[in-house]
């Protein structure tokens, strides 16, 4: 069970939720200020606050993958040749902007413009965190299935996928006529893309075998295993029906459906991100 | 003194294991914890075993340094891959990116520890225990040039026989000499 290293899965699912509810209210904060200066800033604070409880939920889980959590800031050493290191670093930036930003929208949300700047530098620190993680594990030579796009991609997709889903249901929540124009047809959009880029990343990790013995062992190892089934139904297949209800259907869609998907979501990126991990580390030893 | 190095002769080597019972009494390592491992396999054409004795392989590019988030590892200038046990928090990293597997995780002590290259003997003038344990002495040590020049280094030939990681992820400092 070791193998499925728990702590991690939860560090980075969350994390990547946090970062994704962050980049999701910044993309409606570019593509439709109106909306957010009006409805949207009264509508979705929650957000906000469930993005701050679920990075530090993240972060703290982090700390259980070591022997001794109090003696964790001393993985900061490492930032001139560690990614690990340079990750915490990219963990603390995010949080510590997060923390600014769940201050403006709790008591400066009328300040529009430096909710925008904030928003976006918060989503870009965010982005940077992402990146370093799944940097974390590209750069390990040793695991062609790791060493390879599709890191990237799971990572940055989880991200965009929960904090898609988590913004649309509060937008539906809040039942305002603007919910059936354009901030919907912008966040059903934005589900398209993040699904299709998720069906032609989990199908591109399943078949890149990169003539390496692991990978293929890997592969097998991700496609006999339940938990993959898991993300496939859980991530991709249940949230295309929801873009599908939101874009080609005429009626509003229910906000339960919206709370649904996002659990069935949640569920298949932690089984996928289990997936990950397991896949190799099932592995070891290497030689 | 240039970077010292094992060399490891697969031709002679009949899997005794002394080497790795000497590292582990020697070194005192936990229950599970075994630095210097002897691999085994099984060869089809001829039917035979063959038997590689490795631990670290102290690499020019070691992977667990490059990787280790509190600095714990340091290469000296005898090219010996020291960890600082005090400073591991037992993160993994190193084991997740060390191609020979060298560092080995202690479920009950939550720490990281691999071969040192008995760097204590090697201060005082001696060899790793490993190497003058053996019986038939498969295992031999010095400088890395020095053995590569004496015994070759045909270590791709090796590494697609037995399906080892590529040398060119760490560059490890080993001579492995193939089973005729």
């Amino acid at each position: 069970m070791g193998e499925y290293e728990f702590p991690l899965v939860i560090f980075t699912v969350f994390s990547q939720w946090a970062v994704g509810i962050i980049m999701a209210l910044v993309l409606l904060e570019w593509l439709n200020p109106k909306f957010m200066n009006t409805i949207g800033k009264q509508i979705l604070n929650k957000t906000v606050y469930i993005a701050l409880v679920i990075s530090v939920i993240g972060a703290v889980s982090s700390m259980f993958h070591l022997n001794n959590p109090f003696k964790s800031y001393s993985s900061l050493l490492g930032t001139g040749h560690s990614w690990l290191s340079r990750e915490i670093i990219a963990v603390i930036l995010f949080n510590l902007c997060l923390l600014v930003f769940t201050y403006i929208w709790w008591k400066r949300v009328e300040q529009d413009k430096i909710r925008k700047a904030v928003g976006t530098l918060t989503a870009l620190l965010g982005l940077v965190l992402v990146l370093a993680s799944a940097t974390v594990y590209f750069s390990m030579q040793l695991h062609p299935a790791w060493n390879n796009w599709t890191t990237f991609a799971n990572f940055l997709l989880t991200g965009f996928l929960l904090g898609a889903l988590t913004v649309s249901y509060f937008s539906l929540k809040a039942n305002t006529k603007e919910n059936e124009g354009n901030v919907m047809k912008i966040l059903g959009m934005y589900l398209v893309f993040i699904i299709a880029a998720l069906l032609v990343t989990i199908s591109s990790s399943v078949m890149m075998a990169n003539g390496a013995v692991e990978s293929q062992v890997a592969a097998t190892n991700s496609i006999t295993s339940i938990l993959f089934w898991v993300r496939v139904l859980g991530s991709l297949m249940v949230p295309a029906t929801l873009v599908i209800y939101m874009i080609v259907g005429k009626k509003v869609v229910p906000i339960k459906y919206v709370l649904a998907v996002t659990g069935f979501v949640l569920i298949g990126e932690l089984s996928g991100r289990m997936i990950f991990y397991s896949s190799i580390m099932s592995q070891y030893p290497w030689f | 003194m240039g970077q010292y190095g094992f060399v490891i002769n697969i031709n002679d080597c009949y899997g005794c294991k002394t080497c790795s019972v000497a590292c582990k009494s020697e070194n005192l390592t936990a229950k599970g914890i075994t630095w210097r491992k002897v691999r085994e396999f099984r060869v089809e054409n001829p039917n035979r075993m063959d038997f590689i004795s490795m631990s670290c392989n102290h690499c020019d590019d070691p992977q667990c340094m490059k990787v280790c988030p509190v600095s714990a590892y340091t290469k000296r200038d005898d090219g010996i891959v020291l960890q600082d046990h005090e400073k591991c928090l037992g993160c993994r990293s190193c084991v997740m990116a060390c191609p020979y597997s060298a560092p080995q995780y202690d479920p009950v002590e939550q720490k990281v520890s691999k071969c040192d290259m008995c760097v204590e003997r090697i201060d005082q003038g001696l060899i790793p225990r490993c190497v003058e344990s053996c019986p038939a002495q498969i295992i031999k040590f010095g400088e890395i040039n020095e053995l590569r020049a004496e015994y070759g280094n045909d270590i791709e030939v090796v590494e697609s026989m037995y399906n080892m990681p590529s040398h060119k992820i760490s560059q490890p400092n080993v001579v492995i000499i193939a089973a005729n």
